[in-house]
């Protein structure tokens, strides 16, 4: 007798728990919860729906046969599954440019012309927390080519071509974005 | 590989875009380098969870389907054991740089016994398991219990009684819970739950 009803009331660590112990329904419920999560991580980095559902695949199949390695004090069940996904999609990538970044794809996430409300450009703080009010705060620039380096699993390069940018510049306001936000968590916390 | 040359490539390193040898090689400095190692910890702690500010989007039609098809059938022996999971999992390890994938494929070492009520009745099972990190795995199937606090305890080889951990019970009534212990506790030979009162609710033997 199963009960996926209260599988689905479970925090994310103890769904993930369920799933190391290899409880089929805890794999649908794990799947449904954090499918689209993960599926628009990859697809944002990858530019290629076909290519970001293998990915979406390849991650829950990595995130079943290493559930017993999560270790909690290094990151939430969820980041732990994007980063997964980011470091398959990435792998993908050097492999198979799937198609050219298209700025529209982070929508308000990443404004692509100047003189936008940087309000606009602000990410769901409620998902990030301190972080995001942090990244909200970055010069639009840097805020930018951070997440262009982060969600978006574009190289230093990549970010000064979409940028327009030299390189130098681009590693720069990269480099400068991460240990400011680096510096502004280890102080909050 | 020096401290200067490590945080060249920090950040690259940090965003997951350092590809071999490279990223070996910066792992390996970072190992002993306690500096470097907190460097990267805290570049990578923000650039893994700035992954959260990703969007959302609805996946094509059957993924569900075939992501499941792809994470295959859970193994035979531990399906329909017990029928849900609840509680806080704490998989306590050690200190370790590297990520969950260098664990990949290790052979678990586990020793299993079955944890009986008062009466005698089977309520579930646990495993002492060496894989990843040492650890107990307390899996219960079992009428809805009252509530309140319960606590695991393993029992050395000397025959003394070590709490390991303890959680909440709350209106769900079968759960998995976890909990790292240290290595030594592997060789334990036996295993008991106790409620907030003192009360033994159920035991396991590893010897039997």
């Amino acid at each position: 007798m199963r009960h996926p009803a209260r599988l689905d009331r479970l925090p994310d660590d103890a769904l993930l728990a369920a799933l190391a112990v290899g409880e089929r329904d805890a794999a649908a419920v794990f799947v449904r919860r954090f499918q689209r999560r993960v599926f628009g991580l990859a697809v944002t980095i990858v530019g290629d729906v076909g290519l970001a559902d293998d990915i979406a695949q390849m991650t829950f199949e990595r995130a079943w046969r290493h559930a017993g390695s999560y270790d909690p004090r290094r990151a939430g069940v969820t980041t732990w599954l994007l980063t997964i996904t980011r470091n398959l999609a990435i792998d993908a990538m050097r492999v198979r440019r799937a198609a050219p970044f298209d700025p529209a794809t982070l929508g308000a996430l990443l404004p692509v012309s100047g003189g936008v409300d940087p309000q606009q450009a602000a990410v769901d703080a409620d998902q990030l927390g301190r972080l995001g009010e942090e990244l909200d705060a970055l010069p639009l620039d840097q805020r930018r080519a951070v997440l262009l380096a982060t969600v978006a699993g574009r190289t230093a390069l990549e970010v000064a071509t979409i940028e327009g940018v030299p390189l130098g510049t681009a590693k720069t306001r990269i480099r400068t974005g991460l240990r400011r936000l680096r510096a502004a968590v280890e102080v909050a916390t | 590989m020096n401290c200067d040359e490590f945080q060249e490539q920090v950040d690259d390193l940090a965003l997951g875009q350092l590809e071999e040898p490279r990223r070996s090689t910066a792992l390996a400095h970072a190992t002993g380098c306690q500096s470097c190692q907190t460097l990267l910890a805290g570049l990578g702690g923000v650039a893994d969870r700035l992954l959260l500010a990703a969007p959302q989007l609805e996946p094509p039609a059957g993924f569900e389907s075939r992501a499941l098809a792809r994470m295959g059938a859970p193994t035979a022996s531990r399906t329909g054991r017990w029928v849900t999971a609840v509680a806080a999992v704490l998989i306590v390890t050690a200190g370790a740089v590297l990520w969950w994938a260098s664990n990949d494929d290790a052979a678990s070492d586990v020793v299993a016994a079955r944890i009986e009520a008062a009466d005698d009745v089977a309520i579930g099972a646990v495993e002492l398991r060496s894989t990843p990190t040492p650890h107990v795995l307390v899996m219960i199937d079992a009428p809805r219990p009252d509530p309140g606090t319960r606590t695991c305890e393993l029992q050395r080889e000397d025959g003394t009684w070590v709490p390991v951990g303890s959680w909440e019970v709350d209106d769900i009534a079968a759960g998995v819970w976890a909990v790292g212990i240290a290595p030594e506790l592997l060789d334990a030979t036996a295993m008991r739950i106790v409620a907030d009162d003192g009360t033994v609710l159920a035991t396991a033997d590893f010897s039997s």
